[in-house]
């Protein structure tokens, strides 16, 4: 990975980006049903820009709804997720399950997913 | 023969829709898993095989993948059949414990793997970093690691592994559909064949089981909680991290709401409930071959009260086939009823 292609997200200069996340996830085995909302600039800078990577890896704004909503319910256990977000000028909503979705994609569901244990741990 | 190693043409959805429609046995895999699985991995490759009437039975040949905690499946073949164990207990796990369920198909309930055509069962583990869940995808099994604080390897419990490979019976067989009362009892069918497997396999009785559905994968945190309560609807869990169990043990408690595909983990415990106490009464392994019946006459919309009529009348022509106790259709009936069903 050479120096122009940095592994973070960078914002343009001098233009404050934050990044709104609203994510779901239900269903899977255990009947699970995981929420996370945040918006980075209320969180911990490491964990914002850990988070403005993983969305920047998982290229989730170049999905289509097309390319990712489950045709019909199941298959059996898969989690369901609802993610949307808004940063800067980009915005996108989604509906997907394991299946659909991309393996680049799930790095940041099992992130999220964590996310949403924890504040739960933490009584929020 | 495994589809990816033979000569495979790829079908297109039309013919399968049109090879579903027409009730070609081979085809009722449901389309719609098939294009989930093609979207999943590409173009993944079908076996015109599978979908014609002519398919030659194949051995039921345990095949055990490790994903390497990527996102992938199938990433390395582990064990196949007859292979030495691994150092990798999961893998071990998976391998044993699919060999378990093969026999326990093939002796008590005469059936030949998922298809009854000797399917191969593929089992892939270490799915993910962290993933805390199972499924079924239309084609093969796979097991996440889980987070190892709520949850362990999902891989590591019997009951699980049998649960995933009994959606791949339901879906050979009636082919439930996966939203409501037909997903609730697609879900209902797998926990029950769980519950029956592991008392099969531990050699214990309805009475002295515990019907606890997902116990042995619960990590440090919620060591002692358990996803799902045959006997006991509604009571598996209670914590801070999961919340309360939502089943309903009677139709007076029905969810009706839009989560979890309308329910079908959560109106499981309905008809859950009823196969318990039937279960109580005749023997669970008597109870399953009613189950076991039924499921192969039911069909991919089949609400509670089809199932209900299904089961008692598997009940009644088993019972005069001599392979269940006198009685069996009325103890079916009054667990039913006991539920609330049929409304
Ligand atoms: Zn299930």
């Amino acid at each position: 990975m050479g120096p122009e292609v940095p592994g973070d997200y960078m914002a343009p200069i001098g233009v404050p980006v934050t990044m709104h996340i609203d994510f779901e996830c239900s269903g899977g085995f255990a009947n699970l049903r995981l929420i996370y909302r945040a918006d980075t600039a209320e969180l911990p800078q490491e964990l914002s820009s850990e988070l403005f990577g993983l969305v920047e890896g998982s290229g989730v704004f170049e999905l289509q709804e097309s390319d990712v909503a489950p045709q019909s319910p199941g298959p059996p256990d898969v989690f369901f997720y609802r993610l949307s977000l808004a940063e800067g000028g980009r915005k996108t909503s989604l509906s997907f399950n394991d299946v659909t979705a991309p393996a680049q994609l799930h790095p940041l569901l099992a992130r999220l997913r964590e996310l949403a244990l924890e504040q739960r741990r933490n009584g929020k | 023969m495994g589809f990816h190693k033979c000569c495979c043409l790829f079908i297109p959805p039309r013919v399968l829709e049109n090879l579903a429609r027409t009730g070609v046995e081979q085809a009722r895999l449901s389309i719609q898993q098939s294009q989930q699985s093609r979207a999943k991995r590409g173009a993944k490759i079908v076996d015109m095989a599978t979908f014609t009437a002519t398919r030659k039975a194949e051995a039921a040949k345990r095949q055990v993948y490790d994903c390497k905690r990527t996102w992938l499946q199938r990433v390395n073949l582990v064990r196949s059949e007859g292979a030495p164990a691994s150092t990798d207990v999961a893998v071990n796990d998976a391998y044993n414990f699919a060999g378990k369920l093969r026999d326990y198909f093939k002796k008590v309930l005469g059936r030949n793997s998922i298809d009854n055509l000797g399917m191969d069962l593929i089992l892939n583990v270490h799915f993910g970093l962290k993933y805390m869940n199972a499924f079924w995808d239309g084609d093969e099994m796979t097991f996440g690691d889980g987070d190892g604080e709520i949850f362990i390897n999902f891989s590591k419990s019997l009951d699980v592994v049998a649960h995933e490979l009994a959606h791949g019976v339901t879906q050979f067989t009636a082919n439930l559909e996966y939203k409501s009362q037909s997903g609730a009892l697609n879900e209902h069918f797998s926990d029950v064949f769980g519950s029956a497997i592991t008392q099969y396999a531990d050699k214990q009785t309805a009475d002295d089981a515990d019907w606890l559905i997902g116990d042995e994968i619960m990590g440090p945190d919620l060591y002692g909680e358990a996803l799902r309560s045959m006997k006991a609807p509604g009571t598996a869990y209670d914590n801070s991290l999961l919340g309360k169990d939502p089943q309903p043990d009677h139709m007076n408690s029905y969810y009706a709401g839009p989560e979890d595909n309308e329910g079908v983990h959560i109106n499981s415990g309905i008809p859950n409930k009823a196969f318990y106490r039937v279960a109580m009464d005749i023997g669970t392994d008597k109870a399953v071959l009613v189950w076991y019946a039924a499921l192969q006459k039911l069909w991919a919309t089949a609400n509670f009260n089809d199932a209900v009529g299904v089961i008692v009348d598997s009940a009644r022509l088993l019972t005069r086939a001599g392979k269940v106790p006198v009685g069996s259709p009325q103890t079916v009936r009054a667990a039913f009823k006991a539920v609330g069903l049929p409304t």
